[in-house]
């Protein structure tokens, strides 16, 4: 569904990707791995119209996504989440939810019963209402993933959806994450693989912009570049 | 935590409520003597710009310091519809509202470029220039001499004492007041304070960032504007010096002073810097330099404004 074709952006003497291939289908949990710098959030940044390529195709579902603008992207069916939340931190978590659900029109009741049911399948009910900048980090992570979530795209694009969130959240989440890629695409970049590699349909790793390696998470698991390159050549079963 | 939410509002609307008693109560208190109504009046005027000014700053996350030039474009607008063609105050103020809208696309259409300094410095220029057109376009506004206001009549009525345009102004501000508090509850409201605080989220939201910074700017000078209307019929007279810097400042202030993106709190504003300015009005100077040290007061020891008097944990947002 997704089709990422020897994407390559170039910032001045930088090459953050330099022509990268990204198959993903319709339905599953896609893993985009790679030590700091590999242009893990480039890429995603690069399919939500962040950044522009200076090479490359991108489509989604037929469409051309590098003609669209960055707005244009939750109608066509793509949502995401940020490593750092980006909530809008003067609404109350219930209204950074409902902002998910605007696009489509619903009417404001059964916005809100909708954005409140999403919140408590994440175990927010207790603070919807609560604004939003004054929730600890892992709590706005969550928030972050509801507002996502709440559009039922068709893909889901999540940025370390882990980074910062407490391990009593971590189960709750990696429970959202799961039921979320039963009936959708879900493309994730995450660090914890201990956590996430099992989930994971296939794992594409990225360095130095480039793909090292792309497979099924056993695969991976013992691809020797994947070995050296993003873990160093050692410490393997810890960091696995 | 809920219940404490619930609670605050509930305060921020009794503040609320006691700056409009006051305010209308004033003039009654005086036995509806002509000057204290005249000023009761201003104050409602004044505080819909402010209720204004806090939908572009508070609520979309911009700036405007230049804000007198689209209350002086509907206040013309008005003005001079009265003065050539007798037209109704309604008339006046709709044409007020479609001026200063008008108006607000030459600010608002860069502003979808420009963020923080330099939309206030774009603004501050509009505001000098507006003020500027007025002196300088004699055939138009008759320069420092101003334009008279023939007489005041809405829907057929005639406003003929000031307490027919103090009853007016005020149902003008509830009106506006009501607006402003609800908008955050709003599909539209939403949008605003997505793009205050988040531009790329919006974006990824669905939201057309520059679309909605317009959109608060031109809905923002059409309540400035039509705010300008009422000040033409209340003061039957418009000229220039009343829409320069200092004016532009002063609803700067009743909002930083409130408390942006707080309904209560601008009004709270309103209402304390009004009274301030009315009070030094008759030193020169004094005023300005009052409001001034009152913006400066409020950004070192509360940066939150009054509004910090009954919303907590929010620090200097």
């Amino acid at each position: 569904m997704l089709q990422c074709s020897g994407v390559t952006v170039r910032f001045g003497g930088l090459v953050p990707l330099d022509g990268v291939d990204l198959h993903v289908p319709d339905r599953g949990l896609f893993l985009v791995v790679g030590p700091n710098g590999a242009g893990k959030t480039t890429l995603l940044n690069v399919i939500s119209r962040l950044v522009t390529p200076s090479a490359g195709s991108v489509r989604f579902a037929g469409r051309d996504l590098l003609a669209l603008e960055p707005s244009a992207l939750l109608y066509a069916g793509i949502a995401r989440s940020f490593q750092k939340a980006e909530l809008f931190v003067g609404l109350s978590a219930l209204d950074n939810v409902l902002v998910g659900l605007d696009h489509r029109r619903v009417p404001e009741r059964a916005a809100r019963m909708r954005a409140l049911g999403m919140l408590e399948a994440l175990g927010l009910g207790g603070v919807a209402h609560v604004t939003a900048g004054t929730l600890p980090h892992g709590y706005q992570k969550l928030v972050d993933l509801a507002r996502a979530l709440v559009s039922e795209p068709k893909l889901l694009l999540l940025d370390e959806p882990l980074a910062g969130v407490t391990a009593a959240e971590i189960p709750t989440l990696l429970r959202a994450i799961r039921d979320a890629a039963r009936d959708r695409a879900v493309l994730m970049i995450e660090h914890h693989l201990e956590l996430v590699l099992e989930l994971a349909e296939r794992v594409t790793v990225l360095d130095f912009g480039r793909t090292i390696a792309e497979g099924p998470p056993e695969t991976i698991r013992r691809d020797p570049a994947v070995i050296r390159s993003y873990l160093g050549g050692k410490a393997v079963e810890h960091a696995w | 935590m809920v219940s404490s939410a619930v609670l605050s509002f509930a305060r921020s609307e009794r503040f609320a409520l006691l700056a409009l008693v006051l305010a209308i109560a004033f003039p009654i208190a005086c036995g509806f003597r002509t000057y204290p109504l005249f000023i009761a009046a201003q104050f409602a005027v004044f505080a819909m710009v402010a209720l204004s000014l806090d939908v572009l700053m508070g609520r979309s996350g911009q700036i405007s310091l230049g804000h007198a030039g689209f209350f002086a474009l509907g206040a013309y607008a008005a003005a001079i519809l009265s003065a050539r063609f007798d037209v109704d105050l309604l008339a006046g103020a709709i044409a007020g509202a479609a001026l200063a809208a008008l108006g607000s696309l030459i600010v608002g259409l860069p502003a979808t470029r420009l963020s923080g300094h330099y939309l206030g410095i774009v603004t501050l220029g509009f505001g000098v220039a507006v003020a500027q057109i007025a002196l300088k376009w004699t055939a138009l506004t008759n320069g420092d001499e101003g334009v008279h206001v023939r007489t005041i009549h809405l829907a057929g009525i005639v406003l003929s004492s000031p307490l027919h345009v103090y009853a007016v102004a005020f149902v003008a501000l509830a009106a506006v007041a009501v607006f402003a508090a609800r908008l955050p509850r709003t599909r539209l409201g939403r949008a605003f304070a997505a793009v205050r605080d988040s531009e790329i989220a919006a974006a990824a939201m669905g939201i057309s960032v520059a679309r909605t910074k317009v959109t608060a700017f031109v809905i923002s000078a059409a309540i400035a504007g039509a705010a300008g209307a009422l000040y033409a019929a209340l003061t039957g007279f418009v000229a220039p010096e009343d829409f320069g810097i200092s004016q532009s400042l002063l609803f700067f202030a009743m909002v930083v002073v409130g408390g942006t993106a707080s309904t209560a709190g601008t009004l709270l504003g309103a209402l304390v810097l009004d009274a301030v300015s009315q009070g030094a009005a008759t030193v020169g100077g004094l005023s300005v330099a009052l409001i001034g040290a009152a913006i400066v007061a409020v950004a070192l020891f509360r940066p939150a404004g009054l509004k910090s008097l009954w919303r907590r944990g929010e620090g200097s947002r």
